[in-house]
């Protein structure tokens, strides 16, 4: 009983397995001195007040390097290429953080969206000159003239004909959708059997 | 001192129901207990089938089915879940709310009710990528019931696993068993745990 089972389940397992797709995302942990040192001397302009913690992500769109580190608590993400020329910063905001007028422009197309909608994160996503973005995240000059383009990102929690899945949703400053996706959740088979 | 080789496959069935099928068994190689000398090397199957629908993002409930071929009985259990999973920065969390029925011809309905925390931690950054390992640990409490007697029950499963791809997964560790110390002398067994997940 005891091989016949083990037989079948083996062999009907491995002809499975060869239709697995493989999904190529690899973050790692990177050491202060493998780090370029013009990203290294912007994330220390902008005054973390914890430790900076930085990843290397390896994926299908190319390599990149990030920092991740805590001020004034909220939670920062600064992301560089792998010369070390920066991306974008993220800082982990409130909802109300945004201006009145961008949350109800964004609140109408979440109500057009879902049938019911939780906000899990708020996003702030900067890209710009990195003096100009160092100025503006220094002082919290979000909403001033200094050029710079604001984005805001949001994971929403959302119903939609009967399936409730997590939503990455990308808006501009006007509160204008840019961008739409469905989040694929890792598999949790391993933590509920 | 045994192991328990086990295989889960898991697949979609649509309209947020899945079905998890799962073949474990049980070979003794030596056992701390006297009354279980005898039963060194021998061996019982389970193959169970549950039906899961999720009620929320993360959450989901479970019905399912498992028999067991150990010697000559064969042995029947129900099972019901709920198991939420909660991820945090750099974590992720299991919780399993389970009960179960057993009985056989030859067996004595018993009914137990478990919950199980578990946690998972990669060991390369934020979360677990493919081709990287990690860290799991299981720690559950089982309380069961039979006729007029009660029994309560403690396993601790760490191992350590390896994600070829979110479809694909192996760990292996160690499944630590305590029990009947609340109404006379504790029984604790130790198993090589290896199990293979795998999602179609």
């Amino acid at each position: 009983m005891q091989k016949t089972s083990f037989l079948i389940v083996f062999f009907l397992t491995a002809s499975l397995n060869c239709f697995a797709q493989l999904k190529y995302e690899k973050e790692s942990r990177l050491k202060v001195d493998q780090v370029p040192k013009n990203a290294l001397q912007f994330v220390e302009s902008l005054e973390p007040t914890k430790k900076v913690k930085w990843y290397f992500e390896e994926n299908l769109s190319g390599n990149s390097i990030e920092a991740k580190f805590d001020k004034n608590e909220f939670m920062y993400s600064v992301e560089f290429d792998s010369l070390g020329n920066l991306e974008d910063i993220e800082i982990l905001k409130p909802w109300e953080a945004i201006d009145v007028h961008t949350r109800n422009a964004i609140e109408t197309y979440l109500k057009k969206q879902f049938n019911k909608y939780k906000i899990r994160k708020v996003q702030f996503q900067l890209t710009g000159k990195p003096k100009d973005l160092a100025q503006v995240v220094k002082a919290n000059l979000y909403y001033s003239d200094i050029p710079y383009t604001l984005k805001y990102e949001l994971i929403v929690k959302g119903n939609k004909n009967k399936d409730i899945s997590l939503y990455e949703l990308l808006f501009d400053d006007e509160g204008e959708n840019l961008k739409l996706s469905k989040i694929l959740l890792r598999n949790t088979d391993n933590l509920e059997y | 001192m045994g192991s328990l080789p086990a295989i889960n496959l898991n697949s979609d069935l649509g309209n947020g129901y899945r079905l998890n099928f799962k073949w474990e068994s049980r070979q003794i190689i030596e056992s701390v207990s006297e009354a279980d000398a005898n039963r060194v090397n021998f061996v019982l199957s389970d193959f169970s089938a549950i039906v899961s629908k999720k009620v929320d993002l993360r959450s989901s409930i479970a019905g399912g089915y498992l028999i067991r071929f150990e010697g000559d009985a064969v042995i029947h259990r129900t099972i019901q879940q709920f198991a939420l999973v909660r991820r945090l920065t750099g974590i992720r969390i299991g919780h399993r709310f389970a009960s179960d029925q057993t009985f056989g011809k030859k067996e004595d309905f018993s009914f137990r009710l478990r919950y199980r925390l578990t946690g998972e931690f990669p060991l390369s950054g934020q979360e677990v990528d493919n081709k990287e390992f990690y860290l799991k640990v299981n720690n559950e409490y089982l309380n069961a019931f039979e006729r007029n007697s009660y029994d309560f029950e403690i396993r601790l499963v760490p191992s350590m696993g390896y994600l070829f791809t979110d479809k694909n997964k192996l760990e292996a560790g160690l499944d630590y068993r305590i029990d009947s110390f609340v109404n006379g002398t504790a029984v604790s067994n130790l198993w090589l745990a290896i199990s293979w997940y795998i999602k179609l």
